[in-house]
């Protein structure tokens, strides 16, 4: 690059994502110490290498295809267009390695792709990366302690690097038939991330069923207590930290909007993910009034359970976050409490109703919470425009209402419930029934207990020979 | 010989790709897919034959029961008497 403004431009957002990583990163050890400490002590390594294995299995994936499902299949394929030419985004793209940006040697690619994409290709591939790491970890939680690893591994493939990934192509670009067709509007991902993690964590307890011993014979559930409280709070003390890192990759953070506004001049600014305007400071804002407005319901209605009052400050970003570009900051707060509200309600119901452990509250935190902020998004947000480009569909509640659906549905619980389903029926899903009471560390447990038990017994004999004890 | 870039005393503007064996990329994806699945393949069959083995060993009920008294412990010594040791010799 020789012109220095561009360069500073781009350098600048190629850091600017870099960061985000390394925020979002924290998103991860965040739940991996949340899952760990709501497991028993029996389960805990088993918790820990379910969720921590997603990493590197969502990561080669999206590189293999989820990166390139992004750009392509925006029109659906076979809604509003075919399957879109993204030569950067192909694993064999010569644009997914060190590139400087000059002439290409591959044929599918021009001077100005490789201009574009050599140096901001990788950082925007992480952060929809850890986006992806953040939809697998969310149904992580909700089926610890009885799914097996390989069959969770699976699962979190079909959702880290191909269902949410498509849904974002949909309705989390600027070009996306959702947008263009409904009006589609979730600025940071109500739906996109949350909702459908939420519905394909439900659609895969459907068949996994709950732990023994969760429900009495009368159909009540007991309340299987953490066995490290201290480890369930810093972890989500930790999220809420990631969560920084989220919003602000959901963001672009320079780019000339001018010309799309029909603007003779430029017009610097940051911008959503649809490319319309917005400010960091207006999210920074909403973002902590919205947590704001959660934390304070979430404390009130569990009655002061610290479980509940954090899981309803992220429950509460959750559901102002389609709109939390352009709310109010009040408006944001308000929406959070009346989301967390709907998703504590729900959590119960549903429980007691169709006898779902969802062991965490996965479901509600992410998926009730996540549908509702798409929904009221279009009744707050009513009118207006979904994108820049003139003649797409404005937001609208019956627009969100249906975006919400497909988020939680079809993109979420239905693609869940058909591979557990598959998995069930080979026999994979389930840790058998023997191993899941005697707890599954258990080789790690006896390896401990022999070692630990035979420097206890060494200890003693030691102390015997020095007379310090009888 | 070489891999890749010979000399940066060059026109910058010119360097496309800088990691070596450019041109090879899609052989790199195949091997790449491939040692993904493998990996699958791999860890389905270890984690089905600890739990096959784990799933006869608890056939035997008494060690089941044992193995439900230290799955329950909290401390070491909890664990030592599940175990049945005894802590006073």
């Amino acid at each position: 690059m020789s012109d220095q403004l561009a360069a500073l431009t781009t350098i600048f957002t190629e850091v600017y994502y870099w960061i985000t990583v390394v925020f979002m990163f924290l998103i991860h050890v965040g739940f991996c110490m949340y899952e760990v400490g709501a497991s028993r002590t029996k389960n805990m390594m088993h918790t820990l290498m379910k969720n921590t294995m997603v990493i590197p299995l969502v990561t080669v994936t999206f590189f293999y295809f989820g990166w390139w499902i992004y750009f392509a299949w925006a029109n659906g394929p076979g809604i509003t267009g075919g399957v879109i030419s993204a030569p950067w985004a192909t694993p064999w793209s010569e644009l997914m390695g060190a590139h400087m940006g000059g002439k290409p040697i591959q044929s599918t690619l021009t001077a100005d792709d490789t201009m574009a994409w050599a140096r901001i290709n990788g950082v925007f591939w992480a952060a929809f990366l850890l986006f992806s790491w953040t939809a697998a970890s969310i149904v992580s939680g909700a089926v610890i302690e009885r799914i097996r690893s390989f069959a969770f591994w699976i699962l979190a493939v079909v959702i880290g690097s191909f269902t949410w990934i498509i849904d974002a192509a949909w309705g989390w670009s600027a070009g996306g038939w959702m947008v263009q067709l409904l009006g589609y509007h979730d600025a940071y991902a109500s739906g996109v991330i949350h909702a459908i993690a939420g519905g394909f964590a439900l659609g895969v307890l459907v068949h996994l069923g709950p732990r023994i011993g969760k429900f009495r014979a009368d159909g009540t559930p007991r309340n299987i207590v953490p066995h490290n409280p201290w480890l369930v709070t810093i972890g989500l003390f930790l999220i809420y930290t990631g969560f920084w890192g989220f919003y602000v990759a959901c963001n672009i953070p320079i780019w000339d909007v001018g010309p799309a506004a029909g603007m003779s001049e430029p017009f610097f600014s940051t911008t959503n993910i649809y490319l319309a305007p917005t400010t960091t400071s207006a999210i920074t804002l909403n973002f902590l009034m919205s947590l704001s407005g959660g934390m304070m319901t979430g404390y009130v209605i569990s009655k002061g359970d610290a479980y509940w009052t954090y899981s309803a400050g992220l429950a509460g970003v959750i559901a102002a976050s389609a709109g939390n570009d352009l709310y109010h900051p009040i408006q944001a707060m308000i929406i959070a409490g009346l989301g967390v509200v709907f998703m504590y309600r729900m959590h119960f119901w549903v429980e007691r109703r169709f006898k779902i452990d969802d062991a965490v509250g996965a479901v509600a935190v992410h998926g009730y919470a996540g549908w509702f902020g798409v929904v009221i998004c279009g009744f707050v947000l009513w009118g207006y425009p979904s994108s820049m480009t003139e003649g797409y569909a404005h937001v609208t509640p019956w627009g969100q209402f249906i975006g919400a659906w497909i988020m939680f549905g079809v993109l979420g619980f239905i693609p869940a419930w058909i591979v557990a389903g598959i998995l069930k029926s080979m026999g994979l899903l389930r840790i058998p029934e023997r191993v899941e009471i005697a707890g599954l560390d258990l080789s790690e447990f006896h390896g401990r207990y022999l070692d630990e038990a035979d420097v206890y017994q060494a200890e003693k004999e030691e102390a015997r020979r020095r007379g310090l004890i009888a | 010989m070489s891999t890749g870039i010979e000399t940066w005393n060059q026109n910058l503007l010119d360097i496309g790709p800088m990691y070596p064996f450019a041109g090879s990329e899609m052989l790199w994806f195949l091997i790449g897919l491939a040692t993904w699945i493998l990996w699958h393949v791999l860890q389905a069959r270890m984690e089905n034959k600890v739990y096959d083995e784990e799933d006869h060993v608890f056939t035997d009920k008494a060690k089941l029961a044992t193995a439900m008294e230290i799955s329950a412990a909290q401390t070491l010594v909890e664990e030592l008497k599940a175990h049945g040791a005894n802590l006073n010799r």
